[in-house]
């Protein structure tokens, strides 16, 4: 019996003396395959670095259509105004809109507000709860999928960082009349126009 | 048609291996193994690589492994063998391949992995993959926009044994999922064939006959369920998939079938053979091993552009 509790006593004292930790499955699991941070961290990079990065180059969008129509080569124009990781992808485009609501599409879980600037260009602003593409994730200058070599977990990163898009617009409450300001970006395969683009918002201010 | 457009293009990449077996060339032999000559898929990988590899001067050797690991490593022994320049591979699987592609890189041949990737890094010379995750979003919009976002609908994964079916099957779920009246009634692997694809639609269309939708996980399972669907006279339901063959392309142009992705195997192809050449010429590597292509989203505006999996802007 003595030596039963002696025996019980050495394991424990291995156990805690030895730098070993006992893990659930669960900790097992997650310790095999550990979770990218960059997906914890997606709503302070939106925060801070991209909602930055995106007021700081973002042109008003009759600006940028004014300057996108004076070129020739989109990939140029990709360089100029806007961004992408590589040749074959997307560009990213970072615009400002300021201008009143015209129509708000809520019925569908694509929700929209339009918005009609000063010239009457008006511009659709994703509003969700879901939005479309990955122009967010996309424009960002210094996270890359190789940050994560793994599609899936890109893929899910790009989510969250729509899903805080969505938390942020949907802290207002709009209304057709309203003016607005609006921070976000685009994605387009060639030259833009007004009616072909889907703004994703970072910020979203009533006036 | 679709027989005679496989053989059609086996027979391309047959003569064009009997070919490079008669005109020795200075700068080596490039071996090409791929999964099976006789899927377009594949095929068109062949051809792109073999085509790519001729125009630098290469000789060819265009092999197949049809997913058989073993087989496959008897190919590299060959080839090492035959003391080839490189290897270019869409290999047989992610993990058990790391152990071919060590043996060649030790031997001093670089090897060039297409489409498929292998689990370790630091091996391969470089790793050239399809987003699949892209192409499956891009796919899972379009469905959930023809469905107005609502509706029984069905999933018919490709194959879950393979990574890339996988990566698939989640990226249609991150989309959809965010529907809620959209109600998945029945999922099915339909082994990425089409047949499987077909019978498959059969017996999930008698259990569901309200079904709205099919979302397949590539393009002979859409091709199995476009065939299930119109001998059963439902053209009312919306089939979507991934891969882009000459066949999808003929189903998308007639109508039946609503959307795909084009992967790009013959561009993958050829950037491999590039890789590979670069390394020959001078030793040097690309900047990053695993690089990813996107696939291109198709439908009634552009399916014009695509043959044997190459896109041309028209």
């Amino acid at each position: 019996m003595r030596l039963r509790i002696l025996a019980l006593a050495l394991c424990t004292s291995v156990l805690c003396f030895s730098g070993c930790r006992i893990v659930t499955v669960q900790e097992y699991q997650q310790l095999q395959d550990p979770e990218s941070p960059l997906l914890k961290q997606a709503p302070e990079i939106f925060d801070t670095k991209l909602t930055t990065q995106i007021k700081d180059s973002a042109l008003p969008i009759d600006e940028l259509f004014d300057k996108l129509s004076a070129m020739q080569d989109f990939a140029e124009a990709c360089k100029t105004y806007g961004y992408r990781q590589a040749d074959d992808l997307q560009c990213n485009f970072p615009v400002k809109l300021e201008g009143s609501i015209s129509e708000i599409n809520s019925k569908s879980r694509r929700g929209t507000l339009t918005v009609t600037t000063a010239d009457g260009t008006a511009v659709k602003v994703q509003i969700g709860p879901v939005i479309m593409g990955t122009a967010l994730r996309d424009i960002q200058k210094d996270i890359s999928y190789i940050d994560f070599n793994d599609q899936t977990v890109y893929g899910e990163y790009g989510e969250r960082i729509n899903a805080h898009s969505v938390e942020h617009a949907n802290a207002n409450k709009y209304e057709v009349g309203q003016n607005v300001e609006v921070y976000g970006a685009f994605s387009t395969w060639d030259f833009p126009n007004a009616t072909s683009i889907r703004v994703a918002p970072v910020i979203v201010t009533i006036k | 048609m679709k027989k005679l457009s496989i053989l059609a293009l086996s027979a391309a990449v047959a003569a064009a291996v009997s070919f490079s077996a008669q005109a020795a060339s200075d700068k080596g032999t490039i071996a090409i193994m791929v999964n099976a000559l006789d899927n377009p898929y594949y095929a068109a990988e062949a051809a792109g690589a073999d085509r790519q590899a001729k125009s630098l001067g290469y000789d060819t050797l265009v092999l197949s492994h049809n997913e058989d690991v073993k087989r496959q490593n008897e190919l590299f022994d060959n080839a090492i063998g035959q003391k080839v320049v490189g290897i270019i591979v869409d290999c047989a699987d992610s993990t058990a391949s790391v152990a071919a592609v060590q043996k060649a890189t030790d031997a001093g041949i670089p090897v060039a992995l297409i489409n498929r990737e292998i689990v370790k890094d630091g091996v391969a010379l470089v790793q050239l993959t399809h987003n699949n995750f892209q192409a499956g979003s891009d796919v899972a919009n379009r469905f959930v926009e023809l469905m107005a976002e609502e509706g029984p609908y069905v999933e018919l994964t490709c194959n879950l044994a393979d990574n890339n079916c996988v990566t698939r099957s989640k990226a249609f779920h991150q989309v959809i999922d965010q529907f809620p009246d959209m109600k998945m009634v029945a999922r099915q692997d339909a082994k990425g064939a089409l047949l499987d694809g077909k019978n498959a639609m059969d017996s999930i269309l008698q259990a569901h006959p309200d079904l709205k939708g099919v979302i397949c996980g590539n393009g002979p399972v859409a091709l199995g369920a476009v065939a299930s669907l119109k001998s059963a006279g439902r053209d009312d339901v919306v089939v979507v998939g991934i891969d882009g063959s000459n066949d999808e392309m003929a189903s998308i142009k007639a109508g039946d079938l609503k959307a795909t992705a084009m992967l790009q195997a013959q561009e993958l192809a050829v950037q491999g053979v590039n890789y590979l050449d670069a390394y020959l010429k001078d030793g040097s590597k690309p900047e990053k091993e695993r690089i990813m292509f996107r696939g291109i989203f198709i439908d009634q505006t552009n399916a014009d552009n695509v043959k044997d999996f190459l896109y041309t802007e028209k």
